[in-house]
């Protein structure tokens, strides 16, 4: 298992580095630079401002150069500073990534207490009344728009439930009873789609599992049905569910920017959005790069589970 | 010139006139409500300063902190006239070349330091020296020389008359301490030291900006309230929600998609509304160096064949009114649209002029369009289909806003829809866009007359003259196909707790009014 680990983090690097040079190049490559997008269409100034500007914000060199440094400083852990704001980008991003994280944690947990046992049930219960209405629940909530049901939350919210709307993110350990006042909506607008996908994946890899010989030979031992369906039967169909979420995970690492804006989050995907818009060079190439790592290594956490969830599954 | 970053909060509408329309629409009181002190104002904000310079701003997120942060020597009042700020009174020579402020004795910057000319002298001296590469330095070259004979004097000799002199002072000149300046090495980015009615007590990036009131304000009696918070909600109608349930007191909406939510809030005394008029207008702008553009008739002819009402309502919501380059909002400048002949649609007209241009059958072309601006891009969409009984394709391309500006600055565009202005004297609206080789004439627009024309107005002190001056001009672009068409001017909402008074709207530096304003 060591063996395992090591390896998949070694080959995470060319992986990185890939990112890294993607990063750099796609945002480079669009057409306006941050001094351009700074002036807006406001060229007041001269072409020796211009000139000047440009310096100022480093981007009179050549682009090779420009992305040495840039790689040479992540090497030595210095993500850089935010062109635009001048706030150190592992500041900006620190506290985006926490309450992106949070919101992500928060989501997962609502779908997978919504989602799991749901499915279970309505694969026991196939084609019964309650299975026919859960799934056309899930096929709902695969179908609306997240930033529509958000927006119609916050607007029901502000109408009937004035006292739960909250606009002004608080950090969890500020306060975390407003903490979670902030949260609740948006992961539960983030974890009600989320627990759609889930239900239906559960469902299907259970109804694969429940026909299965060795649940036949459990309950024949007398076995509780309960018993059989939690340790026999979910527990073999969980690994497609566990596949499911850690790509969920990583997508939404890179930040819902469509909820964040709707709750007024300050999460990694406004942040990335507007820097991109501005330009924000080093931010921009900064928070791919970290969230990039950041999938990897949920990456190798999901194949791990695997090996915990099967003990079959064995990596050397 | 375009007004897409609007300008830091500091220009204003010239024109009594302008303020008797947006004294119609402000929220009767029903009776006077006495000033009180203390309290927390939440506004909700789209999005988060990036600078709490004003020297190089160029968003709308920051202009809105740096009004109660800072002054200039002079500035606007409600009544859009130029009224003292810190510059108690002022001179200005018989030729209109030197100009003498007297500064109010005792101001004091945020960090208790009292405020001199010499200080005065360093911000200007800043704002134009090249190393601060400031995007408003071109508005104060005819500075030639700037003097301060004692600590409440300073006195500003031009080399040549410039009319706007008073007006680029108020919205661009602001003075911090030089020593302060000096110790942060002129990286005032997310630092300040201004003598505003508000001091910077915190900012946490992309969450809110609080401000405390200044105790040693040059006002007596001012602030009214303790704190001013910027709430940052970038969703319109989370911004509603959030006036709904009180969590903030005062927003600002300029897509008018929300106008009718807004206006349900004002109908269940949740929220006063101001309605107010746009300085900025509407347009669909030309690369005259371009075929078929570089013929005055072929942009003349799609004058007359746009409806620009169709455009207001399909575009703007029917929220705003058809305008020329001067819009309706500075009235005193305005030329009624009843004088502009292309203002009615005439297609037989258009197709005449289009056959002289040598374009019997129409042509085709790109319009740059950007979502970043709605209302625009759904104007090129109609454009796109009111030319076509003329054979002319239009093809809407839509344009993410950084290349869109790239387009912009480099001129690798056809046409282009987008929004205009931000400025309150002609001069400032014109002289850089339309005269040749201007600043900001992005659409290579070069016309002797016009050049003329903005040459003379400029350097006229009589209002009356300049007034002639500038109606010559905007009949001239309307009726001689000049590189723009305009379409119309929005009105914005300004929603506000019924708890908050005494707040005085002020075009484009709309926030300076809640200096004055108290919550009751």
């Amino acid at each position: 298992m060591r063996t395992y680990i090591i390896s998949r983090l070694l080959l995470a690097v060319p992986t990185l580095f890939g990112v890294s040079v993607v990063a750099f190049l796609t945002i480079h490559l669009i057409p306006g630079n941050i001094v351009e997008v700074m002036l807006g269409t406001r060229t007041d100034v001269t072409p020796q401002q211009v000139a000047e500007l440009n310096r100022l914000y480093g981007i009179d060199t050549p682009l090779w150069r420009q992305y040495l440094l840039w790689a040479g400083n992540i090497l030595h852990a210095d993500l850089g500073f935010s062109l635009r704001t001048g706030l150190p980008v592992v500041t900006l991003l620190g506290s985006a990534l926490g309450v992106t994280a949070e919101l992500t944690v928060l989501a997962v947990l609502i779908a997978l207490l919504v989602a799991v046992p749901a499915g279970v049930w309505t694969a026991v219960r196939r084609n019964g009344p309650g299975d026919v209405a859960a799934r056309l629940l899930g096929l709902l909530g695969l179908s609306i728009p997240a930033f529509w049901l958000g927006t119609l939350l916050i607007l029901a919210v502000s109408i009937y439930l004035p006292w739960l709307s909250s606009f002004s993110f608080v950090p969890f350990l500020q306060s975390p009873a407003r903490n979670l006042e902030t949260m609740i909506l948006p992961a539960c607008t983030l974890g009600l789609g989320l627990a759609s996908i889930i239900l239906r994946l559960t469902r299907s890899a259970m109804l694969e599992v429940l026909h299965k010989d060795y649940l036949r030979t459990a309950r024949a031992k007398g076995l509780r049905g309960s018993r059989v369906l939690a340790k026999h039967a979910l527990r073999n169909a969980l690994l497609p569910v566990i596949t499911i979420v850690g790509l969920q995970i990583g997508y939404l690492l890179g930040g819902a920017v469509i909820i964040e804006n709707v709750f007024t989050l300050p999460g990694v995907g406004r942040l990335v959005v507007q820097a991109i818009e501005q330009r924000d060079y080093p931010l921009v190439q900064s928070v791919v790069f970290v969230v990039a790592a950041l999938v990897i290594v949920v990456n190798l956490l999901v194949d791990l589970c695997y090996a915990w969830v099967d003990p079959r599954i064995r990596y050397s | 010139m375009i007004g897409i970053f609007r300008s830091s909060g500091r220009i204003a509408l010239i024109g009594a006139l302008a303020v008797a329309a947006l004294l119609g629409t402000l929220p009767a009181q029903a009776h006077p409500v006495a000033a009180a002190n203390g309290g927390t104002l939440t506004i909700g904000m789209t999005s988060d300063a990036l600078t709490l310079d004003p020297t190089v701003t160029t968003d709308e997120a920051s202009g809105p902190i740096e009004d109660l942060l800072f002054n200039s020597l002079v500035k606007f009042n409600a009544k859009v006239q130029i009224v003292p700020d810190l510059a108690s009174r002022w001179t200005i020579s018989g030729d209109g070349k030197t100009y003498t402020f007297y500064l109010r004795p005792n101001v004091t910057f945020h960090d208790g330091s009292t405020m001199t000319s010499s200080d005065v002298a360093a911000s200007l001296a800043r704002l134009r020296d090249p190393k601060t590469a400031s995007p408003w330095a071109s508005f104060f070259t005819t500075v030639a020389s700037v003097s301060t004979p004692n600590a409440t004097t300073i006195v500003m000799k031009l080399s040549q008359p410039y009319a706007p002199f008073l007006a680029v002072i108020a919205s661009f000149l602001t003075v911090s301490s030089a020593k302060f300046v000096a110790a942060h090495k002129g990286k005032l980015t997310r630092v300040e030291d201004g003598t505003g009615p508000f001091m910077l007590k915190s900012w946490v990036p992309n969450t809110a900006i609080t401000l405390v009131r200044n105790p040693h304000y040059f006002l007596a009696g001012l602030p009214h309230l303790d704190k001013v918070v910027y709430q940052i909600i970038p969703a319109d109608a989370s911004r509603i929600a959030a006036l709904r349930t009180g969590q903030i007191q005062f927003a600002a909406f300029l897509d008018p998609i929300y106008f009718p939510q807004v206006q349900q809030l004002q109908k269940a005394g949740q929220v006063n509304v101001l309605h107010v008029l746009d300085i900025n207008y509407h347009l669909l702008g030309f690369n005259t160096k371009r075929k078929p553009f570089n013929n005055p008739l072929v942009r003349l002819a799609l004058s007359y064949a746009i409806d620009r009402n169709e455009i207001l309502q399909a575009a703007g919501r029917g929220q705003g009114v058809i305008s020329g380059l001067l819009t309706p909002a500075l009235q005193s400048w305005t030329v009624p649209i009843s004088e502009y002949a292309p203002y009615k649609v005439n297609l037989a007209k258009a197709r005449a002029l289009l056959k002289q241009a040598g374009y019997p059958n129409g042509f085709s072309f790109d319009i740059m369009a950007s979502h970043y601006l709605p209302s625009d891009f759904t104007a090129a969409e109609i454009i796109q289909q009111q030319l076509k009984p003329l054979g002319i394709t239009a093809r809407v391309v839509p344009t993410e806003w950084g290349v869109y500006v790239h387009k912009w600055v480099v001129r690798d565009f056809d046409s282009f829809t987008g929004e205009n202005g931000d400025w309150t004297d002609p001069d400032l609206a014109m002289y850089a866009a339309l005269h040749t080789g201007g600043s900001t004439n992005a659409f290579q627009y070069s016309d002797p007359t016009v050049d003329r024309l903005l040459d003379q107005a400029r350097t006229t002190t009589s209002t009356a003259q300049r007034k002639a001056l500038y109606d010559r001009l905007q009949l001239y672009l309307v009726n001689n196909g000049g590189p723009m068409i305009y379409t119309y001017a929005s009105y914005w909402d300004y929603a506000m707790s019924p708890q908050l008074h005494g707040y005085t709207y002020i075009p484009r530096s709309s926030y300076q009014g809640l200096a004055e304003s108290w919550l009751q």
